[in-house]
């Protein structure tokens, strides 16, 4: 059971650290700001997610107060509705502004 | 006003929860008690004051429909993430953005933020603007096969129910 528990937390622990590098990587890579805020609000919201449920798991096995348990679970909820409120309003405040999104074969900025 | 009594009282155990300090015997904890209360009791009467409470859709059947709607989505925000992180490892990465309308049924505000959010959580889109006024959103997409979204309207209209 344990060792159960243990590659469970790693994988989600490996899974939240690829998704948040991802989101990293695509920042840079991706051509221009409505591109760039899709890697950086998507990615983000699963890597906290697996990082909130690993953590979720180690604290239910060693028996951590439920009041932490209780402080993760309202995290990963904010997070899953910030992230997406976050990206909408840069989003938005770029649109507003009259940023033109770029189009394939056009040269990157 | 049934629905200020709730917010006041679901604002107090998020604060209890958040606090964690709860022995009215001891003089500072209850002084945060008493601190707590006192904010509760604020932002209840100020969002009393501002009006929004009643602006809302039925609430209660929103948050029974989420069991339903909250698993799903959250394996479309785990296939939106693959989906994205296949783009961005590619060495030659699959974007073709283009920016379109669609137009929702929401009734309430409520339901509209909903929607907005999950179109955000969900494969390749964003949405990047809403009209009330003509029940619009304009989404920018990662590429014109992520342009379907009529499943999520879907599911959401189902969640907000007929009013």
């Amino acid at each position: 059971m344990n060792a159960v528990l243990d590659i469970a937390t790693w994988i989600l622990l490996a899974g939240g650290a690829f998704f948040s590098l991802t989101a990293a990587v695509g920042v840079l890579r991706f051509p221009d700001f409505y591109t760039r805020t899709h890697a950086a609000g998507k990615n983000d919201t699963l890597g906290v997610l697996l990082f909130c449920g690993a953590m979720l798991i180690e604290c239910l096995r060693y028996d951590y107060s439920w009041m932490v348990v209780a402080r993760l679970v309202l995290m990963i909820l904010f997070m899953q509705m910030a992230s997406p409120i976050a990206s909408h309003a840069i989003g938005q405040a770029a649109w507003t502004t009259g940023l033109r999104p770029w189009k394939k074969g056009e040269p990157t900025r | 006003m049934l629905r200020h009594i709730v917010l006041f009282v679901v604002l107090l155990g998020f604060w209890a929860l958040l606090s964690g300090q709860l022995d009215w015997t001891d003089g500072h904890q209850r002084y945060l008690m008493i601190c707590g209360l006192a904010s509760c009791a604020l932002a209840t009467l100020i969002v009393k004051r501002v009006g929004f409470l009643d602006q809302e859709g039925p609430l209660g059947r929103f948050l029974v429909g989420a069991l339903i709607y909250v698993p799903w989505l959250l394996w479309q925000i785990i296939k939106s993430n693959v989906d994205v992180a296949r783009r961005i490892w590619s060495l030659n990465p699959d974007i073709d953005p283009v920016v379109f309308k669609a137009s929702y049924d929401m009734k309430s505000s409520l339901g509209a933020a909903v929607y907005a959010n999950s179109i955000t959580l969900t494969p390749g889109t964003l949405s990047i603007e809403i009209d009330t006024q003509k029940k619009e959103i304009m989404i920018h997409a990662l590429h014109h096969t992520n342009k379907d979204t009529k499943a999520i309207h879907d599911r959401v209209l189902a969640l907000e129910g007929k009013q």
